[in-house]
């Protein structure tokens, strides 16, 4: 008989339950609606063991990848350990190896890992500075000894204030995480057209994302875009114009509220759409940064013929104090 | 008649799935109605309106009333009345239309969506 455990509680599974029943039955306050494998409320995360493929069917590849199954659609065979998802995270030490300033509010932070195969660029981590002080960013860039962040300085932020007083090279701080479904994914070499989209900070998933494509070599073409108020926001400006150059199918496009030279001028769901064109349903789009223009943009990519399940995002939530 | 359900005549789970961005598309270029959709996170509301239309749809599921009040409450403040949900019935119909289920499995489905009208209006 198989046995499941959740929070270090284990749960033995009778006749043919799922592991859904079996929790229920115990009492276990679980999220659920359908029970026949539709809705995905019962999205769980596999830490240990093995699922049937029948209990991913219908989940996006990025959630697979990540081990992610249904509860209601996963009869275990073998003992699993599993946790509730985006409850699965782990918490590892780490030290600040780097800190600058990439314009006058947005910080770089870099922080050493040990293993870079846990990341993937677009995810988000919290970061740890102390029991009392966790904010998530999104991952930047990883390589082998370290992670890029990229944050944006809040007035009277704690973080914000501890970044730029208290830590310094060296400085040990905890990674939690990876979470998220926002990375490139593409297994079979597909040669989708991709679309990022992101106002302020936005852009560190997004970079991240459309540098691990192009690393990946990806074929089709790449097409990132970077909102801003006026082009003081446009941060990493001639990295991006330098990754143009370098590829021929990566276009970088810039676009800001106030009049600026040389930058179009609009706002960047009118840019999105019009870069949509044509290629709506072939598309993965990622949409990234403050709420919301996130949730304008990824309703108004959907209105537009993107498939829901086409457009990835993580929106950024900023804390009010 | 033959003795196949609603659901497994619309086509189950991939019916659902084939429906979704079609109703919701249809929903949210609505200006009589898209208001109440204001601000919501689209990824979680495509989830949402997939367990409403494996319900609708004569699947399996386990929403109960108070959910649908829970749910509802803050709209119905808002001004949420019959006409709003005759305009979603109305776009469940054409979506249905579109994927080409027969007229009465959708005149069944209208009715199931109509047995929740009360607990949705909270009334």
């Amino acid at each position: 008989m198989s046995s499941i455990t959740l929070n270090k509680q284990s749960y033995t599974v009778e006749d043919n339950d799922s592991v859904l029943d079996t929790l229920l039955k115990n009492g276990v306050d679980y999220p659920h609606s359908c029970k026949i494998g539709t809705c995905q409320s019962c999205l769980t995360k596999l830490v240990d063991g093995t699922v049937s493929s029948e209990s991913q069917h219908g989940l996006k590849p990025t959630l697979v990848a990540q081990n992610y199954f249904l509860a209601c659609q996963c009869n275990p065979e073998n003992n699993i350990v599993i946790a509730r998802a985006n409850e699965n995270a782990v918490s590892t030490p780490s030290k600040i190896i780097k800190l600058s300033h990439l314009n006058a509010n947005v910080l770089c932070v870099r922080l050493s890992i040990d293993n870079p195969n846990l990341f993937k660029a677009g995810q988000y981590i919290n970061l740890v500075a102390s029991d009392s002080l966790v904010r998530s960013y999104s991952i930047a860039d990883i390589q082998s000894n370290y992670l890029e962040l990229h944050v944006k300085l809040i007035p009277n932020g704690l973080m914000s204030h501890w970044l730029s007083t208290v830590a310094k090279i060296g400085t040990a701080a905890h990674i939690r995480g990876p979470l998220g479904e926002c990375f490139y994914y593409n297994t079979d070499n597909e040669t989708f057209p991709i679309v990022l989209a992101g106002t302020g900070t936005g852009l560190a998933p997004l970079i991240g994302i459309a540098q691990d494509a192009l690393a990946h070599k990806h074929q089709g073409e790449i097409i990132l875009i970077h909102g801003g108020v006026d082009e003081t926001d446009l941060y990493l400006h001639d990295t991006l114009c330098a990754i143009q150059k370098a590829h021929s199918n990566f276009t970088y496009a810039p676009c800001v509220l106030h009049k600026s030279n040389g930058i179009e001028q609009a706002s960047i769901d009118k840019i999105l759409i019009k870069n949509l064109c044509g290629i709506m349903h072939e598309v993965q789009l990622f949409i990234c940064g403050p709420t919301e223009t996130t949730n304008k943009m990824k309703t108004e990519a959907f209105l537009a013929g993107v498939p829901s399940a086409s457009i990835h995002s993580d929106a950024f939530i900023t804390l009010k104090s | 008649m033959n003795d196949t359900t609603l659901f497994e005549r619309l086509g189950g789970e991939n019916a659902v799935n084939a429906a979704v961005d079609i109703f919701y598309r249809k929903v949210l270029a609505d200006d009589r109605v898209n208001g109440y959709f204001d601000g919501v996170d689209m990824e979680k509301q495509i989830q949402k309106q997939k367990g409403f239309l494996t319900m609708v749809f004569g699947g399996p599921n386990n929403y109960t009333g108070k959910d649908m009040r829970e749910g509802h409450k803050h709209l119905v403040l808002k001004g949420l009345n019959d006409s709003h949900v005759d305009i979603i019935i109305e776009h469940l119909g054409s979506t249905l239309q579109e994927l080409g289920a027969k007229d009465e499995d959708i005149t069944e489905v209208a009715a199931i969506a109509n047995s929740v009208r009360n607990d949705v209006l909270n009334r």
